[in-house]
């Protein structure tokens, strides 16, 4: 056996396992894009050509927008967009203040039962979201903020994982830093503001992605605590569309309504994926 | 000082594991309520706003007449004005209105059925009994402080108003009233040589159904040609179930709850069920869709849905979901559902009907009690029941000249008087003495179902290939039973909960623990750091 020969071999193994692993991947990839092509395709499908359907086509020969445009037309989706960006900017700009300010304490900061209140936070974070929806659901009926900006946002601003990743973040700023800085008379907050917020961009960053497609995709609670258009959010819109549809589910328009939807938190996904990962590697969990 | 401290939080910690026993909903409800008084006098000089939520089919004749209603009603009294919500399913009127009564943020009123009333008199004070409101001398049905022609007690329907009492009391004003009629494509009857009875029986329709599934020797159906056909669809399939069941005697429930579903009759219809299911002649609106997209697309030959469902039905239909080229011509026949026993038929009594919530201000239930009663005169009556085959709930509508005369046009169009509507209306009003309601009581919202779930899972299992024998139903009771918790159904709402089960105080056990645990760690890391310095 020669040198050429266990190249070659070595070569063609390599190959096969790449073919292999591109196929892999193949299947994978139209597992996973699957239901967005089902999506787009149903949303330009006819109503009745898609209630016609006793297989479901892969594909349409007439495809049509009015979909769109019931999608529009049915509910005040555009009303939906807006309390949505309203709601999503305002928690998320809620959220940094209160999330910096807090890493910011439990990294920089000493005061007596730190350490108890931290454990205390982290405490909190085992006990599921569900749990404490009805609690917050009776709270804010009794503070009268149902069907209002406030009661949406309130319950969202305070998130422990954001405060925990920042605070990691924040830590690893070396103290050296900070006693030159004091030296020269600045200030807790002009450090803060001057030096650790610039260091730790990527991660405050990565939170207000992460936010911002949590708010963008909340439904639960928006759900409950409002019962006035007025204030409802796109996924509302959609359980509207789905219901008052023609009196049957217009699963088209809702469809419709989902790639309109769902095209902003793409666009924000594909321009920020790389900082996405890996905040989602360094939290460990699902974005 | 440390560890006097650390006790303390300690001790904090163990108090807020402890949670008051606020007593459930069920735990102290009365077995009757305490009548309500109405205010002698409507005071005018207040403004009143109230919260009403309906229901319809998004048919927007049905929203319109409800904000005709609304409008003509603020003119008669422009010191009240309606907030009208609507929703298009009576499940999430439930779901909504039990989540708003824990916060005390229910609507003034909803339409309803009275199963859900029954579990929403759970909580105290909740639903307004009717009784003394309705025999008001000045503010009762047709009192004479009402500003519009209201029907007087005996002007409603008695049956329908019988419907609506539970408990001792009435919780509800019937508000329109339906059956399940069996939409039938005669021609595809004929076609297979059979000649339709004035009533279905259910041996029939098998017989039928069977029949039809013959094919050709290019793999279509033979009897319409196409890929497609579903000889028997059930739109409601907990309808199916009771009727089912109330037509062979066999048990369902108790009047004070206790379930009596799972016994051998549903068992023999569930197999029943089952194989004409494995045959492709039975299906569900769940599992395959609206019974008139097939029915209009000549795939099916019985549909069975609400007379409210009517039009839907037939190639002439005024409201259509599917494409008009898919839509195949073909007479359409409105019979009564299938029946064991022709000669003495039952089918189920259903529809919307109305509650008022109790308010601290009993001016503002009265506000609700009058628009209540507007939504029973007979131009909303009347209106509303045009849109699909309801019926009006009061005699004075249902005899009135403009009521009579729209029944007596039928076929004239294919919109206000299509004919297979005015069929159903007709065939409900023919046989009102024929209709049967189950009982009420706190959880029959839930047993109804676990009756169609019943159904809807022998059908999913058909398609999954498994066995359908006697092992299989005993085993879907046990899955049915747990999913809708039936076996927490108490038949004595006034009694005592019960002993706590010992899987949950083996965890409020170990719960306790854990904080024990930790609050000793604590205190020993404290303890042991104090020491230390």
């Amino acid at each position: 056996m020669n040198y050429e020969t266990i190249q070659r071999r070595t070569a063609l193994a390599r190959r096969i396992g790449k073919g292999i692993t591109y196929f892999l991947l193949t299947l994978w990839a139209i597992a996973v894009l699957f239901p967005f092509y089902w999506m787009v395709l149903t949303s330009v499908k006819s109503y009745g050509a898609y209630n016609s359907e006793w297989v479901p086509k892969l594909y349409t020969l007439s495809p049509t927008l009015e979909n769109y445009v019931n999608a529009f037309s049915a509910v005040p989706l555009g009303g939906y967009f807006l309390n949505t960006i309203l709601f999503t900017l305002g928690t998320t700009a809620l959220m940094l203040f209160v999330t910096v300010l807090a890493a910011f304490a439990f990294a920089r900061l000493n005061f007596r039962g730190k350490n108890l209140v931290f454990t205390g936070f982290l405490a909190l974070m085992m006990i599921p979201t569900e749990l404490v929806v009805i609690t917050n659901f009776v709270t804010i009926t009794n503070l009268d903020l149902r069907n209002s900006f406030p009661g949406l946002i309130l319950p969202s601003v305070a998130s422990v994982f954001y405060i925990y990743l920042l605070k990691e973040n924040f830590s690893q700023i070396p103290d050296g830093l900070y006693y030159a800085a004091k030296v020269d008379g600045t200030s807790d907050l002009r450090y803060l503001t001057r030096v650790m917020l610039p260091i730790c961009r990527p991660t405050l960053i990565t939170i207000t992605i992460l936010k911002v497609i949590e708010c963008w995709n909340s439904y639960v609670w928006p759900r409950l605590i409002t019962d006035d258009q007025a204030y409802f959010l796109v996924s509302n819109g959609i359980q509207e569309i789905r219901e008052n549809g023609f009196g049957r589910e217009n699963i088209p328009a809702m469809m419709a309504a989902v790639v309109v939807i769902s095209l902003p938190l793409i666009v924000l996904f594909l321009m920020f994926r790389k900082k996405i990962m890996a905040g989602v590697a360094r939290g460990g969990t699902k974005g | 000082m440390k560890k006097r401290f650390c006790l303390l939080l300690l001790a904090a910690f163990l108090l807020s594991g402890c949670h008051g026993a606020i007593a459930a909903p069920g735990d102290s409800a009365p077995a009757t309520d305490t009548a309500y008084t109405l205010p002698e006098v409507f005071d005018t000089s207040r403004q009143y706003e109230i919260t009403f939520w309906a229901k319809n089919d998004t048919n927007m004749t049905q929203v319109n007449i409800y904000k005709q209603a609304i409008a003509d009603f603020e003119d008669l009294y422009p010191n009240i004005t309606v907030n009208l919500r609507l929703y298009t399913d009576y499940g999430k009127i439930y779901n909504d209105v039990i989540t708003n009564i824990a916060t005390n943020t229910t609507p003034n009123l909803c339409i309803t059925y009275p199963d859900h009333i029954a579990t929403y008199r759970t909580g105290e004070h909740t639903v307004v009994p009717l009784d003394s409101l309705i025999n008001d001398e000045s503010f009762g049905l047709g009192g004479r402080e009402v500003r519009f022609d209201a029907p007087t007690r005996e002007e409603i329907v008695p049956q329908f108003l019988a419907e609506c009492s539970f408990y001792g009391s009435c919780y509800a004003l019937p508000f329109m009233r339906s059956t399940e009629a069996c939409y039938v494509n005669k021609t595809f009857v004929e076609k297979l040589g059979y000649q339709l009875p004035e009533v279905l029986t259910w041996d029939f329709v098998w017989e039928v159904s069977e029949a039809a599934m013959a094919k050709d020797a290019s793999g279509n159906f033979a009897l319409n040609g196409q890929k497609v056909l579903i000889p028997f669809l059930y739109k409601s399939t907990d309808n199916m179930m009771i009727q089912l069941l109330q037509q062979k005697g066999a048990g369902y429930s108790t009047d004070a709850g206790q379930i009596q579903i799972f016994n051998d009759t549903t068992r023999e219809l569930l197999l029943e069920i089952g194989s004409h299911a494995q045959t492709g002649a039975f299906s569900t609106f769940k599992l395959n869709g609206y019974p008139a997209n097939f029915l209009n697309a000549g795939q099916c030959i019985f549909a069975v849905d609400s007379t409210a469902g009517a039009t839907w039905m037939g190639s002439e239909a005024p409201l259509v979901d599917i494409a008009p080229e898919k839509l195949v011509k073909f007479e359409t026949a409105v019979l009564p559902i299938p029946q064991y026993d022709p000669e003495n038929p039952t089918m189920i009594s259903q529809g919307p009907s109305m509650c008022l919530f109790w308010k601290d201000d009993p001016q503002q239930v009265l506000a609700s009690w009058l628009f209540a009663q507007y939504l029973l005169t007979n131009d909303v009556q009347i209106a509303y029941a045009q849109t699909e085959g309801y019926v009006p709930v009061t005699v004075k509508a249902q005899q009135s000249d403009a009521y009579q005369d729209y029944l007596s046009r039928a076929g004239e169009d294919n919109d206000l008087h299509y004919s297979v509507k005015l069929e159903a209306t007709k065939l409900l009003l023919e046989s009102t003495g024929s209709t049967f309601v189950t009982p009420v009581f706190n959880g029959s919202a839930s047993l109804r179902n676990a009756a169609g779930q019943l159904v809807e899972d022998v059908n999913k299992s058909v398609r999954r290939g498994e066995t359908l024998d006697s092992r299989y139903i005993s085993r879907l009771y046990k899955e049915v039973s747990s999913l809708y918790r039936l076996d927490q159904i108490r038949t004595d709402p006034g009694a005592a909960p019960g002993e706590i089960p010992a899987a949950s105080k083996a965890l409020l056990a170990a719960l306790a623990l854990c904080w024990l645990a930790m609050g000793a760690y604590v205190v020993r890391e404290k303890t042991r750091k104090s020491s230390k310095t």
